[in-house]
């Protein structure tokens, strides 16, 4: 379900059966900084409506974190709600409109992506690459259903996966998507699907079964990696501190093969020093080691299905930044003060029908074309369709 | 969050007195006979029919901006003089106030109910000749519900809901209009406390900054570069993408004047590019979609313009909304 045969079953589905959703939003630019004309920046602290973001400077360091739209706090972009019975469809991206009225914000780029998951990193004065963690031991036992016990704070929501030395919980499977239902910050009941765990329907507990139980964490949509990408930014409203470092991540692909690397020739990305809030920090106008907004994978890969390892190798003197794994959707340029820019994604202008996963975490990305000031607004509108 | 609300849950057998074949039915009584899958604008094919057999409304109006703009604040124009006449959010201070087409508050003109039938906007066109006000964009919505006349005092207000909105479900997208009324000085954050799309109640919005724009119609919520400041609607907390209603209002930095507290459905955003050049808009191939016009809906723009203006009754918007039915 989600997509659309021909233009009459579009028709048919997004006015003659109402399956369509608009949002009418207006997002502000980052609060603390004015951009650079030519870097991308994140819109994920900007204030306006949604409203600033408060997690992506949360959480331990180095682990990967789930993304969804339910998260509390998470500030993305709704687009109505869950289409599948399971949480698992999809609707289409049918249209979208941008405009500014705020002054030397055109010309401008957003780009539209859904947030998979991100991994903060805080040990920034470490230059060799540092292990990623996206998974671990736990022990299973009985609270009214079954109950992991674990060392992380891993995300509400997270999609996961089991292996055992022995035999799991009865009701486990392996090579199966299950989704973690947080009890708190050790503890998570399981779902076998996504919109069974916003339900809060769990998993029986019927025994702990046998051996040494480990959970995996999976891109909570996109799973296999495909089109899936990463951006390196600066969560916080406090700027980083000196430091120049090429930044790189040792992936697995979207085909699965391991030990890929981000390509060093002609140039690792190279991080901006005293990057402010928000910036994407290998992006900018000139100079070697400059990329955006993704990351360039190493040759042939057609996305990022995990991360294993995240290097700076030389140190930023304070601050954080993180590590986000995006999917594209779309992109509105922002051409003239005050004239809205429309874009058709279904017929004559961009016919990509961007697929906009249940739970997506939407959010924009922006390029600036000048200096865009603090808290400068962009209005937009984002219509939604599904069969 | 569950599914969303689909317009095919209202679809289904409307029992009554005849499946007529006319083709006017706009002036028709309403009650027939409607089934599911017989009708319905489900083809490209099908909205040329529409045209070709006369269920098609074709109503021009015009907006007299008589108050000063300001470059991104936005300018609620249900309140402004023109055709459709002003409407001016008149009711009992925090109590919710229904509106509608029918009942007593007019806006665009988008022809009469059709029972069992939908109808859809098609095409809009829209000019102006006063610099001022373009490049601009217009948010066209249908106006369901307000709480008026409440003063800008700080500390916590519960608003009265004795009415609730009938025209949409809350989990399509209602959204919160803070309109100024009465005229305020500037500065003050306010937080609303409302009940979202699934019925749960105590949701909050984040504290939002109001502007300075010392308009009646103001959207006050509105500016392009203030810290706080949040566009056209209030923010929903997160998860949240709809309203059934709001259940109060806390201000943290009070102000003089009064604000009218509005749930509106946002239909579809268009511009005006230039002065010059009259814009017209097919819904369908511009955006791929035909926006529904519930019966009896109250549909109004809000408008923001990238330049600032000073009011005169020459300063215009002009247009035109053609609608198209299904048949029957």
């Amino acid at each position: 379900m989600g997509g659309f045969t021909s233009k009459d079953t579009e028709l048919s589905n997004m006015s003659n059966a109402g399956n369509l959703f608009s949002t009418f939003l207006s997002k502000q630019f980052n609060p603390t900084a004015a951009a650079v004309a030519q870097e991308w920046h994140t819109m994920f602290r900007g204030g306006g409506y949604p409203q600033a973001d408060a997690i992506f400077d949360t959480g331990t360091n180095l682990v990967f974190q789930s993304l969804c739209d339910q998260i509390a706090n998470a500030g993305c972009i709704f687009h109505g709600g869950n289409i599948g019975v399971d949480g698992d469809g999809f609707k289409i991206l049918a249209s979208g409109l941008a405009v500014t009225a705020a002054a030397t914000v055109v010309p401008a780029t957003l780009m539209l992506v859904d947030v998979l998951g991100w991994m903060r990193v805080t040990s920034i004065t470490v230059t060799s690459a540092q292990s990623t963690i996206w998974g671990e031991a736990f022990t299973a036992s009985s609270s009214t259903g079954l109950l992991l016990t674990y060392a992380q704070d891993w995300q509400n929501f997270s999609k996961v996966r089991f292996t055992t030395t022995g035999t799991l919980p009865t009701g486990l499977s392996l090579n199966t998507d299950y989704w973690l239902v947080r009890q708190g910050a050790t503890t998570s009941k399981v779902a076998t699907t996504y919109a069974n765990a916003i339900a809060g329907t769990v998993v029986a507990y019927t025994d702990g079964g046998a051996g040494t139980h480990t959970l995996t964490c999976r891109l909570p949509r996109s799973s296999s990696g495909a089109m899936v990408n990463a951006i390196f930014f600066n969560p916080q409203s406090t700027a980083l501190g000196a430091g120049t470092p090429g930044l790189s991540l040792g992936y697995t692909n979207s085909a699965g093969t391991q030990s890929r690397a981000t390509p060093s020739s002609p140039s690792l990305p190279i991080g901006k020093t005293a990057a402010p809030a928000s910036h994407i920090l290998y992006s900018g106008a000139t100079g070697a080691g400059k990329f955006g907004p993704f990351v360039p994978l190493q040759a042939a890969d057609g996305g990022i299905r995990s991360v294993e390892t995240i290097r700076n190798n030389a140190t930023y003197t304070s601050g954080m930044y993180s590590v986000a794994l995006v999917r594209r959707l779309a992109i509105i340029p922002v051409q003239v003060l005050g004239q809205a820019v429309m874009i058709d994604f279904t017929s004559n202008m961009y016919p990509s029908y961007p697929k906009i996963e249940d739970g997506a975490a939407l959010y924009w990305l922006l390029k600036s074309g000048v200096a865009t000031p603090a808290n400068a607004a962009i209005d937009f509108d984002l219509n939604f369709g599904w069969s | 969050m569950g599914e969303p609300k689909s317009n095919a849950d209202r679809k289904g057998r409307f029992v009554g007195k005849s499946k007529g074949t006319d083709q006017d039915s706009a002036d028709s009584p309403a009650v027939f006979v409607f089934v599911d899958g017989e009708i319905g604008l489900k083809t490209q094919a099908e909205i040329e029919r529409a045209h070709n057999e006369g269920r098609v409304l074709f109503r021009s109006f015009n907006k007299n901006l008589t108050v000063n703009t300001t470059a991104g604040f936005a300018q609620d124009l249900s309140g402004l003089p023109g055709n459709p006449v002003a409407q001016y959010f008149a009711g009992a201070s925090g109590e919710s106030t229904l509106m509608s087409y029918l009942l007593n508050d007019k806006g665009l003109d988008h022809g009469p109910s059709i029972a069992g039938y939908r109808k859809f906007v098609h095409i809009v066109d829209l000019m102006t000749v006063t610099a001022a006000l373009a490049p601009s964009t217009l948010r066209l919505c249908d106006y369901l519900m307000f709480y008026p006349f409440i003063g800008l005092d700080e500390g916590l207000m519960e608003l009265t809901n004795s009415r609730s909105y009938t025209r949409y479900e809350a989990r399509e997208g209602v959204q919160i209009a803070l309109i100024e009324q009465n005229p305020y000085a500037g500065g003050a954050t306010v937080r609303l406390g409302y009940t979202n799309q699934d019925g749960v109640s105590g949701r909050l919005t984040p504290i939002v900054q109001l502007n300075s724009n010392l308009v009646g119609g103001a959207i006050a919520t509105s500016n392009s570069t203030l810290a706080g400041a949040s566009g056209d609607f209030m923010p929903l907390q997160s998860g949240d993408y709809g309203v059934q209603r709001v259940d109060t209002i806390e201000f943290f930095v009070g102000d003089v004047g009064t604000v009218c507290v509005c749930l509106v459905k946002p239909l579809i955003s268009l511009p005006i590019y230039e002065t010059t050049a009259p814009c017209q808009y097919d819904l369908w191939n511009h955006f791929g979609m035909l926006p529904e016009i519930r019966n009896d809906a109250y549909l109004n723009f809000i408008f923001k313009p990238s330049a600032a203006g000073t009011g005169a009754v020459t300063n215009t918007i002009h247009g035109n909304l053609t609608t198209i039915w299904e048949a029957r």
